[in-house]
């Protein structure tokens, strides 16, 4: 997915997304970030997943 | 009043948030079910849709204790990861181990629902392990160290209530963590049996979210629930072969 340039971080990149503020939990190539972490830089080549909560029993 | 792990528990009704027809009527049920925990699933983002919205946008969470699980899963280790991506929410510790081992029946896979356990623990979750009915699995995973265990009644949204209670009864009276009887629930009456076995609480998801009426078979399900508690708590008679007649056999020369 392509992302303006202005995407520099996590937390930018879910700004971008329209994402601030829902459950979301992000993982950094394969690494789980806290909330904590969101100012980590992020770079083209990375795999970003982005998970929620949906209904389940 | 139960405990698992460090949190207290009143309300003996967990209600699953899948398969709700709309977002009212799930949040009418859950208010009507007097659930105080809830469990709901992790998934992928649809981040091309992020304006979709989401049940825990109409629920004030805080008013819950969240139980995820990891439905989904196929081996202890993905088991393991989508209990860490919950966790990283910082909204649960508990987990719901989930891992099924077979496509047709959505039966629990034994081997690798212990295995998670194990990793689980060691990583400082609650774990609340969905299990078949089986003693021996239930009391080697207690004897592991897991907070309750969850033996399912029947299939996964099958409705077809309990199958095997006198394993559930087995289970039951072997344990020494809260029991709670998952899966498989369809009518009242079935979670009404559940608790006069002696299960410390019922976990419901289709049998509320496919009822024709949601809200009123939470209703149904919580009023359910509490007799089976109060009649296991007074105490049921035990089953007898032949009639016991309940007027006096004295005096009887009455009607001579």
């Amino acid at each position: 997915m392509e992302v303006p340039d202005h995407v520099k971080t996590i937390e930018s990149l879910l700004i971008h997304l329209g994402l601030q503020g829902k459950i979301v939990v992000v993982e950094q190539n394969g690494v789980i970030l806290k909330k904590e972490d969101y100012s980590a830089v992020v770079k083209s080549t990375d795999s970003i997943e982005i998970v929620t909560f949906v209904g389940g029993g | 009043m139960y405990q698992i792990g460090p949190y207290t528990f009143t309300s003996r009704l967990l209600l699953g948030t899948g398969k709700f027809s709309d977002f009212d009527i799930q949040k009418g049920a859950i208010e009507a079910s007097e659930a105080e925990i809830l469990t709901f699933a992790v998934r992928r983002m649809n981040i091309f849709e992020p304006s979709q919205p989401n049940l825990l946008d109409k629920i004030n969470l805080s008013n819950y204790r969240l139980l995820p699980n990891t439905a989904g899963a196929k081996t202890a280790e993905e088991a393991v990861r989508i209990a860490n991506l919950a966790k990283a929410s910082g909204l649960c510790d508990m987990v719901k181990v989930e891992v099924i081992g077979c496509d047709d029946t959505l039966l629990p896979d034994p081997l690798e629902t212990y295995r998670a356990c194990e990793m689980l623990l060691a990583e400082g979750f609650i774990v609340l392990p969905y299990t078949s009915d089986d003693v021996v699995l239930a009391r080697k995973l207690q004897e592991l160290g897991v907070h309750a265990i969850m033996p399912g009644a029947s299939p996964i949204g099958s409705g077809q209530g309990i199958l095997n209670p006198y394993n559930l009864q087995v289970i039951i009276e072997q344990a020494t963590v809260p029991v709670i009887v998952d899966a498989g629930i369809g009518a009242p009456s079935d979670a009404a049996l559940a608790l006069e076995l002696g299960a410390d609480a019922v976990l419901l998801n289709s049998a509320v979210s496919g009822a024709k009426n949601p809200v009123q078979m939470a209703e149904a399900m919580k009023l359910a629930i509490r007799a089976g508690r109060l009649g296991s708590e007074a105490g049921i008679i035990e089953k007898k072969e032949r009639a016991q007649a309940s007027s006096p056999s004295q005096g009887m020369s009455i009607v001579d």
